[in-house]
């Protein structure tokens, strides 16, 4: 059981696909409760990984590995393996993946055509996910990688608003241009180093008698090799997290897709981009890792100002919520190119803080939006007095956001800042000044919704349900335990990062 | 030895290798024969069953000759070796799809009127491609090639009533001819300066031609004849015709052309160059080095062209409302990546190509499939006919889905590892700008795939009533959705299969005789 | 080698020289010898004195090709036939098998050609 732990939990979501095949169309209940339902069985897993997992051990846990594919060269055969393993970086965002798939699911409830596929694709993006952060190998991380997109580009393009289809279409071209220039490097490697298991080619990578280290060695690979992948990898990356210029998509996606789309792009998809800059560029090429850690630096920067200034003079909510992603994005941009320590564990905090406080907020924004028909500043006020609880955990929500001390928010953005200010001061100031930006915004939003003067139509509109009640109540709880208690997050992830951290030599 | 003198040396020949061409052969005999005296009005689709069944004999027979050694006869002017088998199973699995597609496609359809010319002309078409994969000998090679183009010419006019399908097979013949014309002028030169058709010998010959000063002329041979067989596979510089044939010709003869007259162009192209221009050495004077003129010199024109066909094929494919002229255009980018191989041949050039070629077969045929029955329903070609399939023939819209991505390389399809394992080669041979363009047309093409996508699942149609799937279509789809994701899912097998059973080094061997 | 190899081309060059030099060294020649005097009846069509009557752009019908197609493939048939005869000790009986084959066949297409009514002529 121990052994195949990892493999059942990537896969547990197939068995709510397996249920809903054989459940009728004609059975809207059903399938929804069933949607629900499954989303609970990989959670529990995670859970239970969590409770069962070793905060001491260095390396790979519950790893497990098969021969997959053969390449037939000659009489011998190159594998490509299957094998997955989980550490301290990606057990949380295993967590964070099932916990956000399920409170998306029950965001879902308020789609009104086609559940059944809906769900369906909704549990085969949840595997997706899963599969990214439980592979220890590259070519089945890159698989699971499309598994996400796929489905995505349907759901995009079925369940949303007006302009769905040409949102959908942006999203799969930009992300397939991600994918495939994360493909080129991928191919390099496994021919230049002879494997595509991670620990394996990052071992070949760093230690210094490896022949691929020693120059006038055979298959010694050239600095200006490494930084081209490096480089590479950035961009590839760049396009998921998003880094400015590379962001449009996720605004037209976040304008025109059903909030529980949103909710698990946002939420997890993006923070792939994150993970695998950890991952894969900071592992296998940390002497690029810090010499490049100016430019992803003011890349941090650039997004956190520019992200935060649209979002100043945004009416749309929606586009609003995309633009501070970009801002927040910026911010663990930031906590990496420290290089150090405590960046790196601001990266981390800030993917798992941001990914539960962006669901958040958009979950609510579009609580807000079924009711009153529309997510604009400038039709909205008042609503505090219709809506108190709504209002009151968008409030919440809004401050989680802006950094406020007790709330995840805080714990990620300190870590990051401090981790900077010890390398890179001057950069590090001019980011911050984002954050007095950031504030602005998200008060100039949470004024014109839940205050002032309520529009004569909205006075009538009844409060958040019992079942709508769960995810904000769940989210909002997570959120406040990680900024009291940040441990939960820290200690796994300390051995971990202490391994990865030490190697960039910051 | 009495029965040599008394039957003659051609007896000593071992002919039952032949024996699948010879049921081929047959079986299309008897077709023309069973149709020229069957009553006028009866159904002739008794006659696509015994084709069929001749198909399925005739695959045993190449079955039972693979993993043997080389047999060759008549001076190698037909051999058996794993390449020629393996081209054979992937020709003789193809027209298997094409006749039952052209089951319902007749069955229905009242303008083709001469439904038993049509098989079998099919099936000669087929003979031709069987002699492609088989020969070494530029003779017997062009003779294969003359019958399944001129098979094919008539079977694109067949709908005899039809405006396109008279323009198409007009324009199919007139560049066919020129395609012909251009590759025999090509073999001449070759003829004149080895005074050989035999590509052993041409081989043996070509490399002290190539000194003697006329290393210009074999050049020039090459580069006609690659013209020239460039119109089989459809690529630039001689892909044009695809999209206005493939308009006009009935669907399961596009189905057809697509792939296996594709899958023979590749034969042809492999088998020749290969063997004739595989063993020439250049030497440097200035700094003595020797080199292989098809890796060092030819391969980079070959990138070149397969680079130029998928930009042109899958940039021209995005402006199609036409779905036939579509699939034509991505027909022309999938030859280019299929030339890949080719250009970088690496030591699995063949278990890729043929991969590749497995991998197309499915994700077309079922296409084609699909695209058949919902074109017939609609009564037109245009894209917009694929609106709401998913509401209509839900089964039908998620193979398409399956074929498309396959087609478009995204996993967990067939297409994907087919991409992938060509992918690899372009970077083992260090041609990351060929590895760019193929990632960056690929990411294009998705564009035009997801387009039909969008058609089927998100576009609402003309109707809602269920679609009628005819049970050899839903035949069809169903061994092409199987074939495209489990060789998607475990593409080892259909490797270790072609690598173990299909030797390529057999090619390589001289028949001797 | 190489000069061998030239040499055949400029066998080709000769003879496509003189093929172009002789008509029209003899048109030229002709014209210089013979006197030049036309009258209305020479610059007639056929000069036999038949009238041409309508337009030269008549439609011929399609039977004539069919019938020439046919004609080309039986006559074709047996250049086959006479190296086979005169080869036919040292072949051997398989090429005799092999020549009833091919003749088979092309009885076949002879039956075809008949039962698709090409040998009648309306």
């Amino acid at each position: 059981m121990a052994n195949y732990f990892l493999i059942i939990l990537t896969f547990s979501p197939l068995l709510g696909v397996l249920l809903l095949a054989f459940i009728p169309k004609s059975l809207p209940g059903t399938v929804k409760a069933i949607g629900i339902l499954a989303t609970l069985v990989p959670l529990v897993l995670t859970f239970m990984l969590y409770a069962n997992f070793n905060l001491v051990a260095e390396g790979m846990q519950l790893s497990q590995q098969w021969n997959w594919i053969r390449i037939p060269i000659g009489e011998q055969a190159i594998p490509i393996t299957f094998e997955v393993g989980v550490d301290g970086l990606s057990m949380p965002l295993l967590v964070l993946t099932t916990v956000i798939s399920t409170m998306a699911a029950v965001a879902a409830l308020s789609i009104n055509k086609r559940w059944k596929e809906f769900y369906i694709l909704f549990l085969i993006v949840e595997m997706g996910m899963l599969g990214v952060f439980s592979s220890t190998n590259l070519f089945q991380f890159f698989i699971f990688f499309e598994f996400t997109i796929i489905p995505l580009f349907f759901m995009m393009g079925i369940w949303g608003y007006m302009d769905r289809e040409r949102a959908a279409m942006k999203f799969l071209l930009y992300n397939g241009v991600g994918s495939a220039i994360m493909l080129i490097v991928f191919v390099t490697l496994f021919i230049l180093v002879g494997t595509l298991s991670m620990e394996e080619i990052r071992q070949l990578l760093t230690d210094p008698m490896s022949p691929r280290n020693v120059p006038n060695l055979p298959g010694y690979i050239p600095d200006s090799i490494r930084f081209g992948l490096f480089l590479a990898l950035l961009i590839a990356f760049a396009i998921k997290i998003p880094v400015v210029p590379f962001h449009t998509w996720m605004l037209k996606a976040y304008q025109e897709a059903h909030p529980a789309v949103i909710m698990i792009s946002s939420g997890v998809l993006i923070k792939i981009g994150g993970y695998a800059l950890i991952r894969m560029n900071a592992a296998f090429f940390p002497e690029w890792m810090n010499q490049l850690s100016t430019l992803i630096a003011v890349l941090g920067v650039i997004n956190i100002l520019y992200g935060a200034v649209l979002a100043l003079v945004q009416d749309e909510l929606k586009q609003m919520l995309a633009y501070s992603s970009v801002s927040h994005m910026g911010i663990m941009l930031l906590g990496l190119a420290a290089t150090n320590l405590q960046g790196f564990q601001g990266a981390v905090f800030q993917m798992v803080s941001h990914g539960l406080i962006a669901a958040l907020m958009f979950y609510m924004v579009s609580l807000v939006h079924e009711r009153t028909g529309t997510s604009n500043i400038r039709e909205l006020g008042g609503l505090a007095k219709s809506m108190p609880m709504i209002s009151g955990v968008l409030l919440t929500a809004m401050m989680a956001s802006a950094g406020l001390p007790g709330m995840s928010g805080f714990i990620s953005e300190f870590l990051s800042f401090v981790g900077l200010f010890g390398v890179k001061p001057v950069i590090a100031a001019v980011g911050a000044l984002g954050l007095i930006l950031t504030a602005a915004y998200l008060l100039r939003a949470i004024l014109g919704t839940t205050f002032g003067p309520i529009q004569q139509k909205h006075e009538s509109l009844s409060d958040a349900q019992a079942i709508e009640v769960v995810p904000m109540v769940v989210l909002l709880s997570l959120v406040i335990l990680i900024g009291v208690y940040p441990a939960v997050l820290s200690e796994p992830l300390q051995t971990t990062l202490q391994n990865i951290v030490p190697r960039i030599g910051g | 030895m009495s029965s040599v003198s008394k039957w003659g040396n051609l007896a000593q020949y071992d002919w039952s290798v032949m024996s699948p061409e010879f049921i081929i052969l047959g079986v299309a005999t008897l077709l023309s024969l069973l149709d020229l005296f069957m009553n006028k009005k009866a159904d002739r689709r008794i006659l696509a069953w015994i084709g069929f069944l001749g198909i399925i004999v005739a695959g045993y027979f190449v079955v039972r000759n693979t993993g043997q050694n080389v047999v060759s006869i008549l001076n190698d002017m037909y051999r058996v070796d794993g390449f020629a088998n393996a081209f054979k199973l992937l020709f003789l699995s193809g027209v298997a799809f094409v006749f039952l597609i052209s089951l319902t496609y007749i069955d229905e359809s009242k303008n083709i009127r001469y439904s038993g010319e049509y098989y079998y002309l099919i099936l000669t078409a087929l003979l031709g491609a069987m002699l492609m994969a088989s020969s070494s000998d530029l003779i017997t090679l062009f003779v294969g090639l003359e019958l399944l183009s001129i098979s094919s010419y008539i079977l694109v006019g067949t709908r005899k009533q039809h405006i396109h399908s008279n323009e198409s097979a007009f324009k199919y013949v007139i560049s066919g001819g020129i395609a012909s014309a251009i590759t025999l002028y090509g073999m001449s030169f070759i003829y004149g300066l080895t005074g050989s058709t035999n590509l052993y010998v041409i081989a043996e010959r070509l490399s002290s031609v190539f000194y003697d000063g006329f290393d210009f002329l074999v050049y020039f041979s090459f580069f006609l004849m690659f013209v020239g067989f460039a119109f089989k596979i459809s690529v630039v510089p001689y892909h044009m015709w695809a999209p206005d044939v493939y308009q006009g010709a009935p669907t399961p003869i596009a189905a057809f052309l697509s792939v296996v007259s594709k899958a023979a162009g590749f034969a042809i192209v492999l088998r020749v160059f290969l063997i004739s221009f595989g063993s020439l050495v250049s030497f440097d004077m200035e700094t003595g080095q020797q080199g292989s003129v098809l890796v060092n010199t030819l391969s980079v024109y070959i990138a070149i062209v397969a680079a130029a066909s998928m930009i042109i094929g899958n940039t021209l494919a995005m402006r199609q409302v036409n779905i036939k002229r579509m699939m034509a255009y991505s027909g022309i980018a999938q030859a280019g990546y299929l030339l890949v191989p080719f250009a970088t041949l690496t030591v699995l050039m063949f278990e890729q190509t043929m991969f590749y070629l497995v991998a197309y077969l499915f994700a077309n045929m079922g296409a084609f499939a699909i695209i058949m029955l919902v074109n017939r329903d609609q009564k037109t070609e245009d894209l917009k006919s694929f609106a709401g399939l998913y509401h209509r023939a839900p089964w039908m819209a998620i193979a398409m889905t399956f074929f498309l991505l396959s087609l478009a390389g995204l996993p967990i399809t067939a297409g994907f590892f087919g991409k992938f394992y060509i992918f690899m080669s372009a970077i083992v041979h260090s041609s990351y700008w060929l590895a760019g363009i193929m990632l960056a047309t690929s990411v294009v093409s998705y564009y035009y795939y997801f387009g039909v996508i969008r058609q089927m699942y998100m576009r609402p149609g003309k109707t809602e009533a269920p679609l009628k799937v005819p049970a050899s279509i839903g035949l069809v789809v169903l061994i092409a959705l199987v074939g495209t994701v489990a060789a998607g899912i475990m593409p080892d097998p259909v490797m270790q299969y072609i690598h173990h059973k299909f030797p390529l080094q057999q090619m390589f061997q001289p028949g001797g005789q | 080698m190489a000069t061998v190899y030239m040499n055949n081309y400029l066998i080709v060059a000769i003879f496509l020289f003189l093929g172009i030099l002789l008509p029209v060294g003899a048109l030229t020649l002709a014209r210089f010898l013979r006197p030049s005097n036309p009258t209305e009846e020479k610059r007639k069509t056929y000069e036999s004195g038949v009238e041409p009557v309508g337009s030269s752009w008549v439609q011929f019908n399609v039977k004539y090709y069919i019938f020439a197609l046919l004609f080309v493939v039986f006559d074709v048939e047996t250049v086959f036939l006479y190296p086979w005869a005169v080869a036919y000790d040292s072949l051997g009986l398989f090429a005799l098998v092999e020549m009833v084959i091919f003749i088979v066949l092309l009885v076949i297409g002879l039956i075809y050609a008949w039962k698709k009514k090409v040998l009648e002529w309306n």
